[in-house]
């Protein structure tokens, strides 16, 4: 026996469900009228708002993002060129110039005397 | 008075605005018995369907520019009652409560329909198949109700012949069960 023959017992074959009297006779005009109903509905609607922009207004609003654009272009290109003009640590050790007041105070920090410097200057040491 | 039903010469009026209202008279007219008991077996209630099937010709209006004709005005008018009748269904089912499951959902929802007047036996049949998922309720539905065929079926549905006898074997057999654990 097919499994759906065990529950055909519960199934007199008759349909358990109806309809209200007339109602397939009356759906289509009332249908028809809700159609009716809704297009008149969508078209008694404002249209949506379009903002229209006046041609000078355009204008400025180009040049607007015009101007931001350079300013970004421009801001950009300088550090982007400025990263690569950067000088490497050597360079920048050896363009230090101290003055004469850092210099004495590297001396007294280093204890050197004239003689010691003396001394490193005829490169014996 | 029955009028001859000419599909070719409908879709055309259809495309015709001058002619549209006519023809989609017409086209209610001859499709919306067969869209309701679709949709009455699946949301039980008169009420609903009446809902449901009055948004599915609804949606067609509104659609029809975008009616190719690629496939037949049933099979599209089928997929969008399927589609309202799934949305439906989905709603109900976020507006129940926690604890109510589709058996106590589909009986409460018969109980209350004074359009369903199937005896007992007839109440539970529809419990059973109300606890299955939507799907495999649409396939049984169409199957075990209908009689159609599971190719035409695979073509109103867009799942393959295999996957729909698996979906009514495994609706049969829970359907069964069901009936089990109640004897």
């Amino acid at each position: 026996m097919k499994e759906e023959d065990m529950f055909r017992k519960y199934d007199s074959g008759r349909n358990p469900f109806r309809t209200p009297s007339g109602y397939f006779e009356d759906f289509t005009p009332r249908l028809m009228e809700r159609i009716k109903a809704e297009g008149q509905q969508t078209a008694a609607q404002p249209a949506p708002v379009r903002v229209t922009v006046k041609p000078v207004r355009r204008l400025m609003r180009y040049a607007a993002a015009a101007v931001i654009a350079g300013v970004c272009i421009g801001a950009g290109t300088y550090l982007y060129q400025r990263q690569l003009n950067l000088p490497s640590p050597s360079d920048a050790m050896a363009e230090y110039v101290l003055d004469e007041d850092e210099l004495d105070d590297v001396l007294d920090y280093e204890m050197l005397d004239n003689s010691k410097i003396a001394y490193y200057l005829t490169e014996a040491y | 008075m029955t009028v001859l039903w000419n599909e070719k010469l409908i879709v055309e009026q259809l495309r015709d605005t001058a002619q549209r209202e006519r023809a989609f008279t017409l086209l209610v007219e001859h499709f919306k018995e067969q869209l309701y008991w679709q949709i009455r077996r699946m949301v039980l209630s008169h009420d609903d369907a009446d809902d449901v099937l009055q948004n599915t010709f609804l949606k067609a209006w509104t659609g029809l520019d975008g009616f190719r004709g690629d496939a037949q005005l049933s099979t599209w008018l089928f997929r969008i009652a399927n589609n309202e009748t799934i949305n439906f269904l989905e709603r109900r089912r976020q507006q129940m409560s926690l604890d109510e499951d589709g058996v106590a959902s589909a009986a409460a929802t018969l109980q209350s329909d004074p359009y369903f007047d199937g005896d007992e036996t007839a109440r539970q049949l529809q419990e059973a198949i109300a606890q299955l998922p939507d799907k495999q309720r649409q396939v049984f539905n169409l199957k075990y109700f209908q009689e159609m065929k599971y190719e035409d079926m695979s073509e109103l549905l867009g799942t393959s012949v295999g996957a729909l006898k698996a979906s009514y074997h495994h609706a049969v057999r829970k359907i069964a069960d069901f009936f089990q654990s109640r004897d």
